[in-house]
């Protein structure tokens, strides 16, 4: 692992833990699953029991097989119908995706929809959780929007921080329709 | 062909007593205002590459200007390889008429909204219920403005003007009309929440969800729009019908445009390096995917932009709505927006109003009323816009048309006739202090009669001195 990646990962932390972001990492002798249970047991913290997780994408949905909680879980995958997986989400108390890149000078998360993906997780439940390959850091916006137009999805987003509003006198609050927390996960492929 | 914007039908004196009178609109304004214009200067101070790419940005808004025909045959054709449908309007009437039609041919009850400042210019929810669609605004402030049945009062925090108790208030009314208790109290955090339970309930059931947008990128047709509450991408991800209306000036050439623009709203709107979501539409949902409509209808609106390509206003088209100059307005942190009369407050609203629809002479007036020249706007515009100047060339454009009444013309000519040479500027002392004999109270000018009154009825004057420092210097020294 390069220097420079180093560097990308603590600005990117910087700037994600400066809007209210949480953030944890992979350490060196455990596996991603792993650290995806140490990430969930903190988050659950906040939720009723049993927690609602939605595990959406083949790559969260095969580490979900591999997370052993202290806590009652409820998996929210794929259902029949596209209403009623929606439905399904809308429940639900925590999301979890996959980065597509991530922006280190603006501390951003970037997703895609794609035939696996979709943005729900990240929008429905109060709780969102970003598992995010330290190499797909880039260093400004720019090199993700070419990385982007690149792909161009039918539907994208990059997010920067929690759900917001400072509607009501100017005052900020955290949770309006999105997500009240978001936390990235970080680990390291073999890419790295 | 030039444009037509909804207007406050209110005398000026009206709008602003009222304004001057919110108090509690004033403080939050202050303090807000204030506050984002702070941001705003420590977000670019520590920010290397911010101005650089500011300027790369304000070059790139020039350039899709001056080449607007180009790319919006560009813009249609990549939207429809997509999948949307493209429809174009002359004015706001015309784009009301499309979206309307689109509501109908789809059977659309429940329409939810994000913030679009397009949408409040063609009046888009009067044209929707009228045609019996139930239309919902989903940002907070929105919401609150829609209950109470008012005009946003800033371009970013349209509910600016409204207090926690009055948003309360509004709330107990929503909920005695779905017979839900109140809330216990007012507390922002727990009507946000309410707020929230609220309009889930809307994005899930919505038939259409309607967007404006921040940029357009020709090449690939990609609509981008920036929020920090999330519910543009309820919006554009829920229902299975979106229409998002974009005025022509809102389209950028290329990707590479793209990236030196997308951080400058939200760096100059609130000092931030991006808002909390950026999300990128580029066509209707893949039947393999999960989230999107099933059709997107795009409607270009023209409504007076056009007609200002290729004259000296063409650079008010490239306001990206970031709200900077209303933020440090010495007069719209006095009045706030309610007070300009036209959906577009502030600097940029007294420019663009009377630009796009130079018929309403109310708002041409604005550009003596609601300002005090003080250039503030024209120094804090990411994108360079000569805010002050063309606020300058509307009042010259004005006295031109002769839109001042008689006596406030004959008054000016006057003034300006002796106080151009020095024997007339000491002859209007002279006037001045014998005409003061009649008005001193407690040695200061507290009133004056007719046009000089206004002057006088929030401050007092000092006297003027029975020997000026000139007249002392040619007693004592000779002329």
């Amino acid at each position: 692992m390069g220097n420079n990646v180093e560097e990308r990962v603590a600005q990117f932390a910087i700037n994600w833990q400066r809007l209210s972001g949480k953030i944890m990492r992979q350490d060196l002798q455990e596996t991603l699953g792993e650290a995806l249970s140490r990430a969930l047991e903190v988050i659950c913290t906040g939720v009723p029991e049993p927690a609602a997780i939605i595990a959406w994408e083949p790559f969260v949905q095969d580490l979900a097989r591999t997370v052993r909680l202290d806590c009652q879980v409820e998996w929210i995958g794929r259902r029949a119908s596209r209403a009623n997986s929606i439905a399904a989400m809308a429940s639900a108390d925590i999301g979890i995706n996959v980065a597509q890149w991530a922006v280190a000078d603006t501390g951003s998360v970037a997703l895609y929809v794609t035939p696996e993906a979709t943005l729900y997780p990240s929008l429905l439940p109060k709780q969102h959780l970003v598992l995010l390959d330290v190499a797909d850091i880039v260093p400004t916006v720019r090199e993700g929007l070419m990385e982007l137009r690149k792909h161009l999805p039918q539907l994208a987003k990059i997010i920067t921080g929690p759900s917001m509003s400072a509607d009501i006198e100017g005052q900020l609050q955290i949770g309006v329709h999105g997500p009240q927390s978001v936390m990235v996960l970080l680990w390291a492929s073999d890419r790295n | 062909m030039s444009g037509r914007l909804p207007y406050d039908p209110r005398p000026w004196r009206v709008r602003r007593d009222s304004a001057l009178g919110n108090s509690s609109m004033r403080d939050t304004l202050q303090r807000v205002a204030g506050r984002l214009s702070k941001a705003k200067s420590t977000a670019y101070g520590d920010y290397q590459i911010a101005d650089k790419w500011r300027l790369a940005g304000v070059a790139a808004k020039r350039r899709a200007i001056s080449q607007i025909d180009e790319l919006v045959v560009q813009v249609i054709g990549e939207i429809e390889r997509h999948g949307g449908k493209v429809h174009r309007a002359r004015d706001a009437a015309e784009a009301v008429r499309c979206v309307v039609e689109v509501a109908q041919k789809n059977g659309v009850k429940l329409a939810v909204k994000s913030k679009s400042m397009v949408t409040e210019e063609i009046e888009l929810n009067k044209g929707l219920e009228d045609a019996g669609v139930q239309v919902v605004e989903t940002d907070l402030g929105e919401y609150i403005i829609q209950l109470a049945h008012e005009k946003p009062s800033h371009i970013l925090a349209p509910a600016i003007h409204r207090n926690r108790g009055q948003v309360k208030e509004l709330f107990d009314v929503e909920a005695d009309r779905q017979g839900m208790a109140h809330l216990a109290n007012a507390d922002i955090e727990q009507l946000t929440q309410f707020a929230r339970q609220q309009l889930r309930q809307e994005f899930l059931s919505a038939d259409m969800g309607v967007t404006g947008g921040n940029f357009l990128v020709a090449e690939t047709g990609t609509i981008v729009l920036i929020t920090n509450e999330g519910n543009a991408d309820m919006v554009t991800s829920l229902p299975p019908l979106l229409v998002s209306i974009v005025g022509i000036e809102k389209i950028v050439g290329t990707w590479d445009d793209l990236s030196y623009l997308l951080q400058q709203p939200a760096l100059s709107g609130v000092g931030q390096r991006l808002s909390s979501y950026t999300t990128f539409v580029s066509g209707p949902r893949d039947e393999s995917a999960m989230d999107g409509p099933d059709q997107w209808h795009v409607v270009l609106l023209d409504n007076g932009r056009r007609n200002l390509v290729g004259t000296p206003e063409e650079s008010i088209l490239s306001c990206i709505r970031c709200g900077a100059c209303l933020n440090v307005c010495p007069v719209f942190r006095q009045i706030g927006g309610h007070a300009y009369g036209s959906v577009y407050p502030g600097p940029i609203g007294i420019v663009v109003s009377a630009n796009l629809d130079p018929s309403m002479p109310s708002f041409l007036d604005l550009a003596s009323q609601a300002c005090s020249m003080c250039y503030a706007c024209s120094e804090v515009c990411p994108m360079d816009i000569p805010l002050a100047d063309e606020i300058l060339t509307l009042r010259n454009h004005r006295v031109k048309t002769m839109a001042e009444p008689l006596l406030v013309r004959r008054t000016y000519e006057m003034w300006g006739r002796l106080w151009s040479t020095k024997a007339g500027y000491q002859k209007t002392i002279r006037i001045a202090r014998l005409g003061q004999r009649f008005l001193i109270q407690k040695k200061k000018l507290r009133w004056a009669p007719g046009l000089f009154g206004g002057w006088l009825k929030t401050r007092d004057m000092p006297l003027i001195p029975p020997e000026t420092f000139r007249e002392w210097w040619a007693k004592t020294h000779g002329e």
